[in-house]
């Protein structure tokens, strides 16, 4: 009660509040993934820079 | 794994695509009752792909030490021991899901002693319990030989006991049996499957979206092991 009367009548969240409040459920779920889809792009990227390092080391060992 | 850098983003895409439609669908969709389960129906996209990515993981895994006892190639044997990894990494989300799920939705099906028991000995549930102990075992018997030649050759003799052990406990013991899961030999009176065809149109991409998110790991610890391999040979 004290809550909806303290939100302005135009509040852009007001959908959080809706339908047994699953859009916030949702919202945290997929701020969750979106962490660990960075996660998984940045580890992507992690390897695939130690395997260019590693080719590149192996390259310089042969030639020598 | 795949070659082609961009046949390898196409499934990375796909793959998030499809687990955001099952995210957002399977949290928002109006869905028909299943017997008491209310709300919690919903689980079923996320607790049970948990176990077919298991499957899937296990089966890779099989292969590749099929493949290893065959060819004695120390690749085999580390894309065997991580499909492994990820299989028994997808059982402990797959036993604590059910039982965070189960708890509150078996009660009344449960012994009046503890309505709320966090492990209900169910069948399904502990032949599942056992299946992720013996592939624990598998991760044991490796880190107790120091050879590594030994230790691949004995580890995927013991994958392949380890995978012939895990349909029949998992999937034929527990349909044999009165169980609270659906699928028992009693008419368990939770069925999504006659509860109406909405269910399948997130469970089916659902199955998918995990098993192709657990792939997208799988790749990234191969890889990661490759390159420990690289750098000091012969280590676990």
């Amino acid at each position: 009660m004290l809550l909806l009367q303290a939100q302005n009548a135009t509040d852009p969240t007001a959908y959080l509040f809706a339908s047994d409040k699953i859009y916030t459920v949702l919202t945290v779920v997929l701020i969750i993934l979106f962490g660990f889809i960075t996660y998984l792009l940045l580890t992507n990227r992690r390897i695939s820079r130690l395997e260019e390092e590693l080719k590149t080391r192996k390259k310089q060992q042969g030639h020598s | 794994m795949l070659e082609s850098p961009r046949l390898r983003w196409l499934f990375k895409g796909v793959t998030l695509l499809l687990v955001l439609y099952v995210v957002i669908a399977g949290l928002t969709r109006t869905l028909p009752q299943v017997s008491t389960l209310g709300q919690t129906s919903r689980n079923l996209f996320f607790h049970v792909p948990m176990w077919f990515s298991m499957y899937l993981m296990m089966l890779l895994s099989l292969v590749w030490s099929i493949r290893y006892l065959l060819r004695d190639d120390a690749d085999l044997d580390l894309k065997a021991r991580e499909a492994a990894r990820m299989g028994v990494f997808f059982g402990l989300l797959g036993l604590t899901t059910g039982m965070v799920w189960s708890r509150v939705t078996w009660g009344e099906l449960l012994p009046a002693s503890d309505p709320y028991a966090w492990w209900a000995w169910d069948p399904k549930q502990t032949m599942a319990l056992a299946a992720v102990l013996i592939y624990l075992a598998y991760f044991i018997l490796r880190s107790s030989v120091e050879e590594p030649r030994k230790r691949a050759r004995l580890s995927a003799v013991y994958n392949v006991f380890a995978a012939a052990a895990l349909f029949p406990l998992t999937y034929i013991i527990p349909r044999t049996v009165p169980s609270l899961h659906p699928g028992g030999a009693d008419g368990n009176p939770i069925n999504f499957r006659d509860s109406g065809i909405e269910y399948r149109f997130v469970f089916y991409p659902a199955v998918i979206a995990f098993m192709l998110l657990g792939l997208w790991v799988l790749e990234l610890r191969v890889r990661q092991g490759r390159i420990q391999r690289h750098l000091s040979p012969d280590t676990e």
